[in-house]
């Protein structure tokens, strides 16, 4: 039996649905992952060439490198992007996600075309850019469509706010609302309906993560910069980033034991803020460590395995960031795993008694 | 009573999805908390705080070694590459049988393996070719791959005795009278050493392999259908690739025999199927093509293809893909129902 059947059996035996509706329910079978990914891969092919087909007289008759072609273009493909979704198919689900992607990259490439306005700044292209996405996200179509529209929204933002302390904190913004959603997970059904809830979780999470790994970029420039003897734009508040995510994760950790007994949630936020001290000199650990808490709390299984390995790839990262010596790294690793195995044996007395 | 974390996972995705209501929910949070239990909690912070904190030591040291590493006699950086392996055919040998970490214990063997013989050839520089380093680890790395009957062991194992082939290929002084590894009888090779490993598993399967999986066998599939694939669409333009596209049919055909009748694998056919398509789809083209340039001008053709091929193609490939959809969604039902 799938972990569908298991669960719609179980909801039943405790009376939360009658046999009529576990029927129902079972007998919809959703599209298996890999054959719904096979179709995707024909339906963008498809998408490629009917995109080209349409531009090709334009391109024939001079209009092709033009800003007003790219925008009709581009505006024609998102119009035809949301009656597509009106099908409610895969293969169109997936053309229209093919005709949005591809018309809101028209749209933005007419805009920094526009020959009438030459010295057009780059951050009004941002913006409009984030304007696009944010009405694609509000259209309705697919979960993965209105994921792709919310992650562009973040970039387009993050692309406005630009490299330096901005970042920093718009990193730890991102970050605290992820936490703050998935928390908040089992009362996004009381939320007005056609809310994008879910797909704005997502694009948080996996733009927090992003942008933990920007931060390390940024910081490891302005460490090479200062070895240089060259200096930056502006002072970079390096500890802006670790006393953010250090904030995140005791919010979250004291949030989550709100209703445990002193002496358990006293160890809890004793251990959270231990790691942080840590773990200060790898900031995206601490990061991964708030979202990991509640992702976990939201029980969403995908997204605790997703973490876990950004956690991984972050310390693969971490390795060539140029901010502190290898023996440093070290040294803050060494620290942080030994918080973590005594924190450990001190949970470990909770558990002998039996929750 | 509690719910588990998959259950809480798949009652919040069935209320996303509009399949249950909220009153619904609210009787589920009614019986148990729509959260990990304390529990719950507990249990997975006592495995995930011993995983990563043994895992963030294990990176402390790497990070020392790598601080120090231009400083250490190469004795001394091969007796760190060494000891890792013993470290990890250490655990493996007191450790139970077939279980988690026994399993892990020899992926890390067969990823230090070739760590060790990369330093070797670094340390001595013994003008080794790359393909002849991929071809003595996955020699060396095939006991330990043999004792964990992992499919994750399997599958480095197979990855790596690709890449020897086709460096080899591109490197070794075969490539004179074979050509380089993306030749048509550099597909063909690639394509025939994952036949064996699938004909491999398809028959000895259970016994490579310590829990009963499909995954190597479909990694080795598409192993044969990739190349084959690519080189069957070259070869719809004609050329030298017109035998891989010969073989293609062949191996098409028999892909839709062995896995419609003989062992029903529904991966396997959708593989088969979406592969048969753009080779269809890349032939009909390339007819398409032919007949709108028949004597026509540059910028007419260009108009033409742009115009009608393209679009043609297009619903040919949405067709094609629709009716296969289809087809094998309906074969999932009827699996699901028997």
């Amino acid at each position: 039996m799938s972990a569908r059947g298991a669960v719609l059996a179980r909801l039943a035996s405790r009376g939360v649905i009658d046999a009529a509706r576990v029927e129902t329910l079972a007998a919809t079978v959703a599209t298996p992952w890999w054959l719904a990914l096979l179709q995707a891969v024909a339906a963008w092919i498809a998408s490629l060439l009917l995109v080209s087909t349409f531009f090709a007289p334009l391109l024939l008759a001079g209009f092709g490198s033009g800003a007003a072609a790219s925008g009709i273009g581009g505006v024609l493909l998102l119009i035809a992007a949301i009656w597509l979704f009106g099908r409610k198919r895969i293969f169109t689900d997936q053309m229209a996600l093919a005709f949005s992607l591809a018309g809101q990259a028209l749209v933005l490439s007419a805009f920094a075309n526009f020959r009438a306005a030459p010295d057009i700044a780059l951050d009004r292209v941002w913006l409009v850019g984030l304007l696009v996405s944010v009405v694609m996200l509000l259209v309705r179509s697919t979960s993965t469509h209105r994921t792709a529209c919310a992650l562009l929204a973040c970039a387009h933002l993050g692309l406005l706010i630009g490299p330096g302390n901005g970042l920093m904190l718009y990193a730890v913004v991102l970050a605290a609302l992820a936490v703050a959603a998935w928390l908040g997970r089992s009362h996004w059904r009381t939320l007005p309906a056609g809310l994008p809830v879910k797909p704005i979780a997502h694009a948080l999470t996996l733009g927090a993560l992003a942008c933990g790994w920007l931060v390390g970029v940024e910081v490891s420039r302005e460490a090479m910069q200062s070895l240089a003897g060259e200096v930056g734009p502006a002072g970079l508040m390096t500890w802006l980033y670790p006393a953010g995510a250090g904030a995140i994760l005791l919010g979250a950790a004291g949030w989550l034991s709100r209703a445990t007994a002193v002496a358990l949630r006293g160890v809890v936020l004793g251990g959270a803020t231990l790691f942080v001290i840590a773990a200060w000199q790898a900031p995206g650990l601490i990061t991964s460590a708030a979202l990991l808490l509640a992702v976990f709390h939201a029980c969403h299984r995908a997204w605790t395995g997703l973490v876990l390995l950004a956690a991984l790839l972050y310390l693969g990262e971490y390795y060539y960031s140029l901010q502190v010596t290898l023996l440093v790294k070290a040294g803050a690793l060494a620290a942080t795993g030994l918080v973590l195995l005594g924190l450990r044996l001190v949970l470990g007395r909770w558990r002998g008694r039996g929750a | 009573m509690s719910w588990s974390v998959q259950e809480v996972g798949q009652i919040l995705t069935l209320a996303e999805a509009g399949e249950l209501s909220r009153d619904d929910l609210a009787r589920a949070a009614r019986i148990a908390p729509l959260r990990p239990s304390r529990t719950t909690w507990l249990l997975a912070v006592d495995r995930l705080f011993a995983l990563a904190g043994a895992l963030l030591l294990a990176a402390a040291v790497v990070f020392f070694f790598a601080y120090n590493w231009a400083d250490l006699h190469r004795f001394a950086k091969l007796a760190v590459a060494c000891v890792a392996l013993a470290g990890c055919v250490g655990v493996a040998a007191f450790s139970a049988p077939f279980g988690i970490v026994y399993r892990a214990a020899l992926l890390g063997a067969c990823i230090t393996t070739g760590a060790l013989l990369a330093l070797i050839g670094q340390t001595y520089q013994t003008g080794a070719d790359l393909w002849e380093l991929f071809l003595a680890w996955a020699t060396l790395m095939l006991p330990f791959v043999l004792l964990a009957r992992s499919s994750a062991s399997w599958a480095l194992w197979l990855l790596v005795a690709n890449l020897a082939l086709a460096r080899g290929l591109s490197q070794s002084g075969w490539s004179v009278t074979l050509g380089d590894w993306f030749g048509p009888v550099g597909v063909l090779l690639l394509a025939g050493l994952n036949l064996a490993a699938l004909l491999l598993f398809e028959t000895l399967g259970p016994r490579l392999l310590s829990l009963p999986r499909r995954h190597i066998a479909r990694l080795a599939a598409a192993g044969i259908i990739v190349p084959l694939t690519a080189g069957a669409m070259i070869g719809c333009w004609g050329g030298k690739y017109v035998a891989v596209t010969m073989v293609f049919a062949a191996v098409i055909a028999a892909g839709f025999k062995a896995y419609l009748e003989l062992r029903r694998d529904l991966v396997m056919l959708a593989f088969v199927t979406f592969s048969a398509i753009a080779v269809v789809t890349t032939g009909m083209f390339r007819v398409l093509v032919e007949l709108a340039s028949a004597g026509g001008e540059e910028g007419a053709v260009f108009l033409i293809v742009a115009t009608f091929v393209y679009p043609l193609t297009a619903l040919a490939l949405i067709g094609g893909s629709v009716l296969a959809a289809r087809w094998i969604l309906q074969l999932h039902r009827e699996d699901r129902s028997a």
